[in-house]
């Protein structure tokens, strides 16, 4: 009896304890967020005493953050930007859509899930990065050459990981999908997507990382437009405090692009 | 057991002729569980479900009563023989003829409580407004209208299987087939939920099928007990009740349940 008692106990602890407890959690957690943040300043501006690391390799913090609201300010940038976030956005689509569709597709049939899977798991391995020049050679400089060297890199997962995940579905749900009379299509979507979705939102999270390597690699390897494009002018004129402003500007760009990709992941209640 | 027994196959009176019967006829089942292997789950199963009844299977485990319930919903064909249901040969699951409640509850988590009440009806197809509703009513007769928000991990086994009886009978249909409904739940809330059920069922005139490892649950549910032998899976035995459904708890103190229960124990637990 003691036993129930306790484990009903435990699970209403479990319940409660991250809506009880969130708000010193939380303050703990961001406290030591700004910690860390504060000793990197304090080890870069240290680095920069006299006598320090080159400003060459590291720039005086102070510069680059001149630098970082010269860029803000210059409409231009915000062009080059436009460029590359709408390459990620754009090759992601791509990827998510024909990685899923093609996941999906394969996994009606069980030996064409089983012949595909290792293939998607070589393409997933494979550095992509090696076949970018014949992107160029294929569909050119401009932005179509890296959408699609990014939508083939992030292809790979998505479509890897549908199949994974829609492989692995426990039995019992299928079960009910065909007692209670589901087309093939309703099955995909009420029974099989949500019981494989934590692998295919994975597919998804890993794509998307890949699409934003992809783009900038892209850029800063051969193109005429975009912030990996400022990036390799910048550091082949020594203009090291900019090149590093714009990976600030392209780091703060991917946090927002992967903060709205998760916004849209999210289940729609809790 | 003068009285309550009734000859192997014997024939019931046909109240509604065929209309909505659940009709077995010589049914076998061979399993291929390697290529090289095959196994007989059961054997030469002749059985018909009238309407309003509320037939019982027991029988020792691995005697093929799962895989007779799964061949009358339609979810695996016979090797031999037929099922039809009104007549009409039972090819595909179709859940308003038969409606399925699993062991395992099988709730799909990532859905509330009121998605996976209205998901038969789903796959059937109509409005997201008639298929809320008819949600709705059906939770409200298992009694979790409050919960209809809540998603089924935040439930009780007992309250996640009575879901799962709200996904069938939301189907209206016209029989429920339960595949040993409570046999995850422990002693007490299976009784209690049992004899809940059996009302709600009764007062609806529902037809239903119930496999059961209880022989308590067998006797007190029933119209009327198929007893199977060991494998391969055959009837053994078919007994008819007397007392009215829905019966009270104290049923289970009569001398008919008492008799019924001691015979079916010396069936299926001593003669193995």
């Amino acid at each position: 009896m003691t036993a129930q008692v306790t484990r009903a106990d435990a699970d209403m602890k479990k319940r409660k304890s991250p809506s009880r407890g969130s708000t010193t959690h939380r303050l703990r957690v961001w406290g030591l967020r700004l910690a860390l943040v504060t000793v990197i300043v304090a080890l870069w501006l240290f680095a920069n005493r006299p006598g320090g690391i080159s400003p060459l390799i590291l720039p005086e913090l102070g510069k680059v953050a001149q630098s970082f609201v010269d860029l803000v300010i210059t409409p231009d940038t915000w062009r080059q930007a436009g460029i590359t976030v709408f390459e990620m956005v754009v090759a992601f689509s791509i990827a998510a859509v024909v990685g899923l569709g093609t996941g999906f597709a394969l996994s009606r049939n069980r030996i064409s899930s089983r012949t595909a899977e290792p293939l998607f798991a070589w393409g997933y391995l494979f550095p992509f990065v090696l076949l970018y020049p014949l992107f160029l050679l294929w569909v050119g400089v401009g932005i179509q050459s890296k959408i699609a060297y990014a939508a083939t890199g992030a292809f790979f997962p998505i479509a890897y990981n549908t199949i994974r995940g829609l492989r692995s579905i426990d039995e019992r749900y299928l079960k009910v999908g065909k007692a209670f009379g589901a087309s093939a299509f309703q099955m995909d979507i009420d029974v099989k997507l949500g019981a494989a979705r934590p692998m295919i939102l994975s597919g998804l999270r890993i794509g998307s990382s890949i699409v934003t390597i992809s783009v900038v690699l892209a850029e800063l390897l051969g193109s005429n437009a975009g912030l990996g494009h400022e990036i390799e002018q910048a550091s082949s004129r020594f203009q090291i405090a900019n090149s590093y402003a714009v990976v600030v500007l392209l780091i703060v760009i991917a946090a927002v692009l992967q903060a709205g990709l998760e916004r849209l992941l999210k289940p729609r209640h809790k | 057991m003068p009285g309550m027994t009734l000859p192997r196959n014997s024939v019931p009176e046909r109240a509604h002729p065929t209309m909505s019967q659940l009709v077995l006829d010589r049914v076998s089942v061979t399993y291929a569980p390697k290529p090289d292997e095959t196994l007989l789950a059961c054997s030469d199963i002749s059985l018909t479900i009238e309407p309003g009844e509320f037939v019982t299977i027991i029988g020792p485990s691995g005697c093929g009563k799962s895989t007779l319930l799964h061949c009358m919903g339609g979810m695996l064909p016979p090797s031999e023989g037929s099922v039809t249901f009104a007549g009409k040969q039972v090819l595909k699951p179709n859940p308003r003829d038969a409606a399925f409640v699993f062991q395992d509850y099988s709730l799909f988590p990532w859905k509330s409580v009121l998605e996976n009440a209205g998901m038969g009806l789903k796959f059937a197809g109509g409005s997201r407004q008639a298929i809320t509703q008819q949600a709705r009513r059906q939770l409200d007769f298992v009694g979790l209208s409050q919960f209809a928000e809540r998603y089924p991990r935040e439930l009780s086994g007992g309250m996640q299987q009575r879901v799962a009886i709200a996904r069938a009978l939301a189907l209206e249909p016209k029989v429920l087939l339960m595949d040993e409904p409570f046999g995850a739940l422990d002693e007490q809330s299976r009784r209690s939920l049992g004899s809940e059920m059996a009302r709600i069922l009764a007062d609806a005139g529902q037809t239903v099928v119930l496999i059961t490892h209880s022989l308590d649950e067998a006797v007190f549910w029933a119209d009327r007990i198929i007893v199977m032998s060991p494998r391969p899976g055959t009837i053994a035995e078919e007994i008819r009740l007397e007392t009215p459904r829905p019966r009270d708890l104290d049923f289970m103190t009569t001398k008919e349940f008492q008799d019924i229960r001691v015979h079916l124990f010396e069936q299926i637990q001593l003669h193995r």
